[in-house]
């Protein structure tokens, strides 16, 4: 099962963020002869890019060079001290002095960047002013990352007076702290929040509620008009949303960009794209690039609703247009995505996306069976149960983007459109990652998994959990092409139950998540993520028995946010960031193959945490077929 | 006899292979897809989920003791896929149209919605395409009601007598009774056409040859 050629072993192509710019030795696709091309006689679509990581294509070989590092027995011995990181809240002072801790735990601190800065005296930094913070902080982040190799002796005063706030500071502390804020606020933060009274009584009273929410997005057209917002319609945020055009104008005048700034602990991230504005305020303590990368997510929506060259079109021709009529029915998804982003995802977090797992020799006969079945104007068809693939098949030239992929998801399982029918659904739209110029037309039938019966997979009724799901959807150019990928549906499944596999996928989605002492029996681990960089897929445990609750949930994603921003903005090879707190201790390790987030709980010792992440590496390596797709079913 | 049409009804039709496709119409919001949800999965949920693009439900129902697989096309009433639906207007062998009883905006647009049914879908004989109408949302108060019955049935009159009902998917009023009409119409349209497909199946053999004959 070896993968030739690079493209043929990639399901999901990696993030624009990843990608490399350099990248054309592929020569343009020529699609166009078959039925693949996107309707509207589009140019041909651009070719995803590879992946970096040719060499490691797929598998996750740890060369003995990359392995060096390992952290199995004795860690502090091998890793050279600069690349471990402790931020330990129980001793912070004594850690001021050990050369092991000089380190400054910057990104962490962005958890409460806003707070801190608005209380610390010490000057020199931006405040909580409106300023565009981002030059300075690079200029920051990069004496921070050199500061990991230079003596302790070498920080101003003030700078160690700085750090050691931020170590005070932790994320581990700050999600104790926001504990009970988070819990209050979060059960309230998607409740409806009503429409102005036509007399103005209850205003004040709706701004509270408003104000009290953590998290809100804005989209507004170039010249202002508001096109989205999460919470609270038009005539209670009008004010808002002026403040907001005037502040992005002004700095988009003074050809200086404003990216963001914060408020006390609240973060505001702009992004300007084209015609349209987007912000996002947030007070879960998410960096700046996390909230970045959430609106880059909600600008794709669009794009996906309208198609570019369309929404270019419409301001070109009127640039006061109104976007709110042609986005008609997409706030529900732009609300989904938001929604998600809020609760935290791991899949967002880490732009990747999970897989069912599944032994190699299953998954290999549903791949051959989709090969089987595959209908002549099929571009991309997904299994996808509990919102995890199952399996992909797909031309060879063409991987899924991650962030289409999102978007997708998103509209299947968060938006709850396209269920509320009960039918099977034709969706015309546009996979901006694909090509953001035309539509695609995308069937989707799901049924429902918790019956046993192995009947004729019944559609499923509207009502029920996604916890057990699965979807079959089927993407094509062809817009009338709804039949024959019915037909190929009706095949599929009839081919799926006839060779057994339907019930071994069954049988996966009842299994749900194994639990961190299913996977490794008696470690200290909670909970982690892994992310297979070459893949872009990332697997995990179950939530259960730690972090059951939407505000446990929401409070290891803020965790791990944290490590995820504090390992993703120093540039050395091999990072490994250690973090201990009261309630928890956790490890995050990146090399150029996989990402991985550990969490443990109080009292674990860094020997314990990082053998606990070993035995995950192990487990991720023996195990890499079956969490992952490689390759899926390519024609 | 019945299984001869069942035969030719494969061979004629491009799109279904078999059943009666049937496409409901109307603006957004009024209720198609609550209808859809009444009538095949006796279910209803207040929360409005805009429908994107098309979903599409099947129904078996029994006509004069024939079973009959309705092919149920619920289309978004969101102007931008408007030109999605024409894709399913062809083919069609009945138009629901529905309006909310509250929302007079919706009942005016009912007749553009036939008209862009029309040119669309080009029937054979448009005169005798079997529409049929449902105001919905009657479990509302009355003194929000704003299409009268009277209005509503002059406007069916005046279009060659579409059959009118007054529904409300909430709770389930005249839903059953509705669909049993669109079904039967249906099938009857479906009918016909069937019998007129008979010769252009066979006439074009003959113009081949007689343009064979001609072209030398
Ligand atoms: N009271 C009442 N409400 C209804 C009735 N039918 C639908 N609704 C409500 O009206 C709203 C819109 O219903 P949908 O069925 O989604 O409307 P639609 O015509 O499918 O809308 P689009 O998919 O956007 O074209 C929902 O909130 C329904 O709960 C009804 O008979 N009575
Ligand atoms: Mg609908």
């Amino acid at each position: 099962m070896s993968d030739q050629g690079a493209n043929a072993s990639h399901v999901v192509s990696p993030p624009d963020r990843e990608r490399d710019p350099g990248f054309h030795e592929h020569g343009e696709p020529s699609p166009s002869r078959d039925p693949l091309e996107t309707s509207q006689e589009l140019p041909p679509p651009p070719l995803p890019p590879r992946p970096r990581l040719e060499g490691h294509a797929g598998s996750l070989r740890l060369s003995k060079r990359m392995s060096r590092p390992q952290l199995l027995s004795k860690p502090t011995t091998a890793l050279s001290l600069a690349d471990v990181h402790t931020q330990s809240r129980a001793d912070a002072g004594s850690q001021q002095t050990s050369p092991t801790s000089r380190t400054v735990s910057r990104k962490q601190s962005f958890t409460h960047f806003g707070r801190f800065l608005g209380t610390s005296e010490s000057g020199g930094d931006d405040s909580a002013s409106l300023k565009s913070y981002a030059p300075t902080l690079d200029a920051r982040l990069d004496g921070e990352s050199m500061l990991g190799d230079v003596a302790e002796e070498d920080a101003t005063p003030a700078w160690r007076a700085l750090s050691a706030q931020i170590e005070r500071d932790d994320p581990f502390e700050g999600a104790l702290i926001e504990d009970d804020f988070i819990s209050s606020h979060l059960q309230h933060e998607f409740d409806d929040l009503g429409s102005v009274q036509r007399d103005g009584s209850n205003e004040e009273e709706l701004l509270d509620v408003w104000k009290a929410k953590l998290k809100h997005f804005f989209i507004l057209s170039a010249s202002g008009k508001p096109i989205y917002s999460r919470h609270g319609d038009d005539q209670l945020i009008s004010h808002y949303i002026g403040v907001a055009q005037t502040v992005i104008s002004f700095y988009q005048g003074a050809k200086d960009p404003l990216k963001g700034f914060t408020a006390g602990d609240v973060r505001f991230v702009m992004l300007s794209k084209g015609p349209l504005n987007l912000v996002a305020i947030s007070r879960l303590g998410e960096s700046e690039s996390q909230l970045r990368t959430q609106l880059e997510s909600l600008y794709m929506q669009i794009l996906s609703t309208l198609t570019l060259p369309s929404m270019e079109k419409m301001f070109a021709n009127r640039p006061s247009t109104d976007l709110r009529r042609p986005l008609q029915g997409t706030e529900q998804l732009l609300d989904g995505l938001a929604d998600g982003f809020t609760r935290g995802s791991p899949s967002t977090l880490l732009s990747a996306l999970e897989c069912l797992r599944l032994r190699k020799t299953h998954r290999t006969a549903i791949n051959d069976t989709l090969l089987k079945v595959r209908s002549p104007n099929l571009l991309y068809g997904l299994i996808v149960a509990a919102g995890r693939l199952v399996s992909v098949v797909r031309p060879k030239k063409h991987s899924l983007h991650p962030g289409d992929l999102h978007l997708i998801f998103n509209m299947l399982f968060e938006a709850g459109s396209v269920k509320a029918g009960g039918g099977e659904n034709w969706i015309p739209l546009c996979l901006p990652g694909f090509n953001n110029s035309g539509y695609l037309y995308m069937y989707v039938s799901f049924f429902s998994t918790n019956t046993n019966n192995t009947g004729d997979g019944t559609e499923r009724p509207s009502s029920s959990g996604k916890d057990d799901e699965l979807a079959i959807v089927l993407i094509s150019a062809n817009k009338e092409g709804f039949f024959e990928l019915r037909k190929m549906r009706d095949d599929l499944v009839a081919q799926l139950e006839k060779n057994g596999s339907m019930s071994v996928i069954k049988t996966a989605i009842r299994k749900g998540h194994a639990t961190c002492t299913d996977i490794v029996p008696g470690t200290v681990l909670r909970h982690f993520l892994y992310k297979s960089r070459g893949n872009v897929q990332f697997t995990m445990p179950s939530f259960e028995p730690h972090f059951q609750g939407m505000v446990a949930r929401r409070r290891l994603m803020s965790l791990y946010a944290n490590l995820h921003e504090s390992i993703h903005t120093r540039t050395a090879h091999l990072k490994v960031q250690h973090c201990v707190a009261k309630d928890a201790t956790a490890l995050a390790w990146e090399t150029p193959l996989f990402e991985l987030y550990c969490v443990a709980g109080p009292q674990v010792t860094r020997t314990a945490l990082a053998q606990g992440a070993n035995r995950i590496v192990q487990w991720i390596r023996r195990e890499e077929e079956r969490v992952f797709i490689i390759g899926g079913a390519v024609f | 006899m019945s299984s001869r049409k069942k035969t030719l009804l494969k061979v004629n039709l491009q799109h279904q292979p078999d059943g009666v496709p049937v496409i409901i119409l109307g603006d957004s919001g009024v209720g198609k897809t609550s209808l859809m949800n009444q009538y095949v999965n006796k279910k209803f949920s207040a929360s409005y989920k805009a429908t994107i693009g098309a979903d599409f439900l099947t129904k078996e129902v029994l006509v004069d003791d024939r079973l009959v697989t309705m092919q149920l096309w619920d289309t978004a009433g969101q102007e931008r896929f408007q030109s999605l639906g024409v894709a399913f207007y062809r083919g069609a062998d009945c138009c629901v149209l529905v309006y909310d009883v509250n929302n007079s905006k919706s009942f005016d647009t009912l007749d553009s919605w036939r008209d862009e049914f029309l040119i669309q879908a080009s029937p054979m004989d448009p005169e005798s395409f079997p529409f049929v109408v449902l105001g919905n949302k009657i479990d509302v108060e009355e003194n929000r009601r704003m299409i009268s019955s009277k209005r509503a049935m002059t406007f069916c009159q005046s279009k060659g007598g579409i059959p009118y009902f007054e529904t409300s998917a909430k709770e389930a009023v005249n839903v059953e009774q509705a669909f049993e009409v669109i079904a039967r119409n249906a099938l009857a349209q479906e009918e016909s056409q069937d019998f007129n497909s008979d010769f252009p199946e066979t006439i074009p053999i003959h113009l081949d040859s007689e343009r064979d004959g001609c072209a030398c």
